[in-house]
């Protein structure tokens, strides 16, 4: 038979400044016991090379002096959230998450209980002690009632503190979570039987069944202020109470979830590239830039109208910019948007002082007339009273919009009766034929609609305007 | 045959607990780190490793068949 | 090839093609285009979008991508910016590469969802702890939400330290064309230091902590070193500069309503230039001497003078003190934005 001793590790470790192959825990220390099963269990599936140690923040911070394997050594708390990214960024490693009963139990609670909540799939290791050991002995949420630490000076008051947290058990109320089990290392027969669940763990991952929680019962004889064997009877007595032992789950022979298939594109140009590419736009300085405001009620297509404007624009290689106001008002409330037109570059986005302002409600109209540019033009929809005449200078037409669609039998078309508006009184610089282009284009789910719309926009065109 | 590394020992005592044969104790000699660390009686060992899963240090002991 | 989008779907698509292999985010307005476009086009392309249950997952989880050797990136707006100041410490304190877009909207607090470049300072000076830096830069357009978010990804691990494209909420919800490379940028090999689960990478090891402080203190000094030779990588943008007597000094949205208000200013008889900082850190501190150097200079900002005074901390730097102390600066708050009228009254007064 082999000789017993010691896999997995570093035969000495110098990350830890010092020449010694001892470790840094206290003398009896659970986390020791610990740190020598998963080395063993690691090195014993021959998973060294494919494993990604997450080490966290407390006692097991200085596990990358031990763990003979790659390490990420996580913020305290964060450990479950770093090994979701590193076992996502490689689904073939076999990640492992280490973390304390501060670590997880309070700071890192909700990203480790997400974590399982999605499945992710890493092991996580969790070493409850009852308290934290690296920080000086405070009260972590799994503390006893009762029990005394330098939080709880007078013996931890429920009233106060609530009562210990069974991590296990809460986190079996979750769907994904393949194996969730709690063990000891208080005593040879339940570190022999923590030496198999850790290695349930590692197996669950180099399979790639799914997410693991082993929860470890440890003693701290430092900060329970007992001799190690205290410490370990006080670990096996007194914890187990209320940390009894067993098995919460285990489904390691469910086959894990497969992937709904998306569609796939080749790369990035065959994503982006192919599909509505633009003309680029071409500098004409002769081109002066125009500013447009859309305003109106939300669902009253006034973005679209928008959009179709610049859309034409692009079809004429304009500089070209649309934005919409957007945030509370966007929902369901006043809805407008700004379109610059440029033969240049187009500096500022914001149009304080349209060329052209379409409005479709008084509040839109009284809210922008006056800011239009002189010698700028206003299109407002018939039903509006206009009790606030336009500046000087400034064109004013009223435009049966919505009351045109309504006769053609479509309401929904007010917008495409202003953008005739728009053609009719040559209020764009921009062709005919792109502006009809761009309106057809804007139904391109439902061509036979885009049709419809490019003859009711001839149609309102047509109409005589008194 | 368990062999003990007295250096890396801190003296913990789970191996002399855990021995089912008792053939573990504290020494009285110091080691480099002034801790009084384990030794076998010379005696009674078994090979059966309890004394090694016990210990909280990779390189205290181990126990060769 | 050119494509009509909407910025903060430019940025997606800019990370795409930079080689971003993992998004990691939680929504907030108004960055959500950008979680949608990823949610979207990551896994249409074999990549891994993951909704977090918070920032402070976002940023963690990113410290494991980028630790195990992925390009990765999340986007958040000011609120979520905050939670994630710790992880960006971390980030750089392992020097690994991230790209975190800041869509900057209105606060302190819950503020609102519209335009504010009131984030300067953790975005740019570094809001976490320790003496550390982000390579920033500041986009003012669907282009350069493309152009500098792939900019973010090349920088971020050149220089193996966290990068923070700074956009604005107005910014982010601009469409305009958008002109994509030929190619996508190949993979960085990241397996000198990445823990990436394969034999060669067995013995590296990602962390921030040095327990002995004579080691934490060479790596501070490591870190400075680094971040004195990335100011090569500054970029700024000067616009009617040459025969300027007034500097309008302006970034992202800001940097546009800048470029109108010279037009304006020129047009009425004024010599008016401005100066766009490109990237905020490393701060293109020589370009803009250049430009500065003997003329008045104002700041066009969405904040309360933190920008003024870092282009005054500047110019002090490269040895113009009078220029420093000429600085004035037009700005709104709340989401309130400067208007062409404004900047234009305000440039007039100074001259």
């Amino acid at each position: 038979m082999a000789t017993i001793e010691q896999k997995g590790m570093y035969k000495a470790f110098p990350r830890s400044g010092k020449n010694v192959s001892f470790t840094h825990y206290c003398p009896g220390c659970g986390h020791g016991i610990i740190n020598k099963l998963i080395a063993e269990a690691c090195a014993e599936l021959g998973l060294q090379d494919r494993t990604i140690f997450v080490d966290p923040v407390g006692c097991g911070v200085f596990t990358y002096y031990y763990w003979d394997a790659a390490h990420i050594s996580a913020a305290h708390g964060r450990a479950s959230a770093a090994a979701t990214g590193a076992c996502r960024a490689r689904p073939d490693a076999v990640t492992i998450a280490y973390q304390g009963d501060g670590d997880l139990g309070a700071i890192g609670f909700n990203n480790a209980f997400q974590a399982a909540s999605r499945g992710e799939r890493f092991g996580c290791i969790f070493v409850n002690n009852s308290l934290y050991g690296m920080t000086g002995g405070q009260m972590a949420p799994t503390t006893l009632d009762g029990e005394t630490t330098t939080t709880t000076p007078f013996g931890r008051d429920p009233a106060l503190t609530g009562h210990p947290l069974h991590v296990c058990e809460v986190f079996a109320q979750l769907k994904a979570p393949v194996y969730i089990a709690r063990v000891s290392v208080a005593d040879t027969r339940r570190i022999m039987q923590a030496k198999k669940a850790i290695r349930k763990v590692f197996e669950i991952q180099r399979d790639r069944k799914g997410y693991a929680l082993l929860e470890i019962l440890a003693p701290c004889p430092t900060n329970f202020k007992m001799d190690p064997l205290k410490a370990a009877s006080f670990c096996m007595n007194e914890m187990e109470k209320e940390f009894p032992l067993g098995v919460f789950r285990d489904e390691e022979a469910r086959e894990p979830l497969a992937v709904r298939p998306v569609p796939q594109a080749s790369g990035c140009h065959d994503l982006f590239a192919e599909k509505e590419a633009v003309p680029a736009a071409v500098d004409d300085p002769a081109v002066a830039e125009r500013r447009f405001k859309f305003a109106g009620y939300g669902g009253q297509g006034i973005l679209s109208l928008g959009l179709c404007v610049a859309e034409a624009a692009r079809l004429e290689r304009r500089h070209t910019l649309w934005f919409p106001s957007y945030g509370p008002e966007q929902r369901g409330g006043s809805a407008n948007c700004s379109v610059v037109v440029s033969g240049t570059p187009i500096g500022s986005p914001t149009v304080d002082h349209p060329d052209v302002l379409v409005c479709m409600n008084q509040p839109a109209y009284e809210r922008f007339v006056g800011d239009v540019k002189r010698g700028g033009t206003v299109i407002v929809d018939e039903t509006v009273p206009v009790k606030v005449a336009p500046p000087d200078g400034v064109r004013l037409i009223r435009w049966p919009a919505i009351k045109m669609a309504e006769e053609f039998g479509v309401p929904k078309a007010a917008n495409t009766m202003m953008l005739a508006a728009l053609k009719k009184f040559k209020c764009t610089g921009l062709s005919d034929g792109n502006l009809e282009k761009a309106l057809v284009a804007s139904f391109k789910k439902k061509p036979a609609l885009g049709e419809k719309n490019r003859e009711l926009l001839r149609q309102a065109e047509a109409r005589e305007h008194s | 045959m368990v062999v003990v590394d007295k250096e890396n020992c801190k003296g913990c005592g789970r191996c002399v607990a855990a021995c089912p044969k008792k053939c573990l104790a504290l020494g009285e000699t110091l080691n480099a780190m002034g801790i009084k660390s384990v030794e076998y009686k010379g005696e009674g060992c078994i090979s059966c490793g309890m004394c090694f899963y016990n210990c909280p240090e990779p390189y205290a002991l181990k126990v060769e068949k | 090839m050119t494509k009509f989008v909407k910025s903060n779907e430019a940025v997606v698509m800019g990370a795409l093609y930079a080689g971003c292999d993992l998004y990691f985010g939680y929504p907030i307005t108004p960055a959500s285009e950008i979680a949608h476009g990823a949610a979207k086009w990551f896994p249409m392309l074999g990549r891994t979008f993951v909704q977090a249950e918070c920032e402070t997952a976002s940023v963690n989880m990113m410290f494991g991508a980028a630790g195990a050797g992925r390009l990765c990136m999340t986007a958040t707006s000011g609120p979520g910016f905050s939670l994630m100041q710790e992880g960006i410490s971390y980030l750089a304190g392992a020097e690994l590469p991230a790209v975190i877009v800041n869509v900057n909207r209105a606060g302190p607090g819950l503020g609102n969802v519209y335009p504010e470049q009131s984030d300067y300072t953790p975005a740019v000076k570094g809001g976490g702890h320790g003496s550390y830096q982000t390579f920033t830069l500041a986009p003012a357009s669907a282009q350069e939400m493309f152009d500098l978010t792939m900019k973010a990804f090349e920088m971020s691990a050149k220089w193996r330290t966290p990068a923070v494209v700074f956009a604005d909420g107005l910014q982010g919800q601009m469409m305009e064309t958008v002109k994509l490379p030929e190619r996508e940028l190949p993979r960085p090999d990241f397996s000198a230091w990445a823990a990436q689960g394969e034999p060669a990478t067995r013995g590296n090891l990602v962390k921030s902590i040095y327990l002995d402080a004579a080691q934490q203190e060479e790596f501070n000094r490591h870190l400075q070193e680094k971040y004195a030779r990335m100011a090569a990588d500054a970029m700024g943008e000067a616009y009617l500069a040459d025969d300027a007597e007034l500097l309008i000094v302006a970034f992202g949205i800001s940097g546009r309503i800048a470029r109108t208000t010279a037009e304006e200013l020129r047009r009425e008889g004024v010599k008016a230039g401005v100066f766009r900082p490109v990237t905020l850190n490393p701060f293109p501190r020589e370009q803009l001497a250049a430009v500065a150097k003997g003329r008045r200079v104002m700041t066009i900002e969405l904040d309360a003078g933190q920008f003024a005074d870092d282009v005054r901390l500047n110019l002090a730097k490269a040895g113009l003190g009078a220029e420093a102390a000429s600085v004035k600066m037009v700005h709104r708050m709340g989401g309130e934005v400067v208007s062409v009228d404004d900047a234009v009254k305000a440039a007039k007064e100074m001259v």
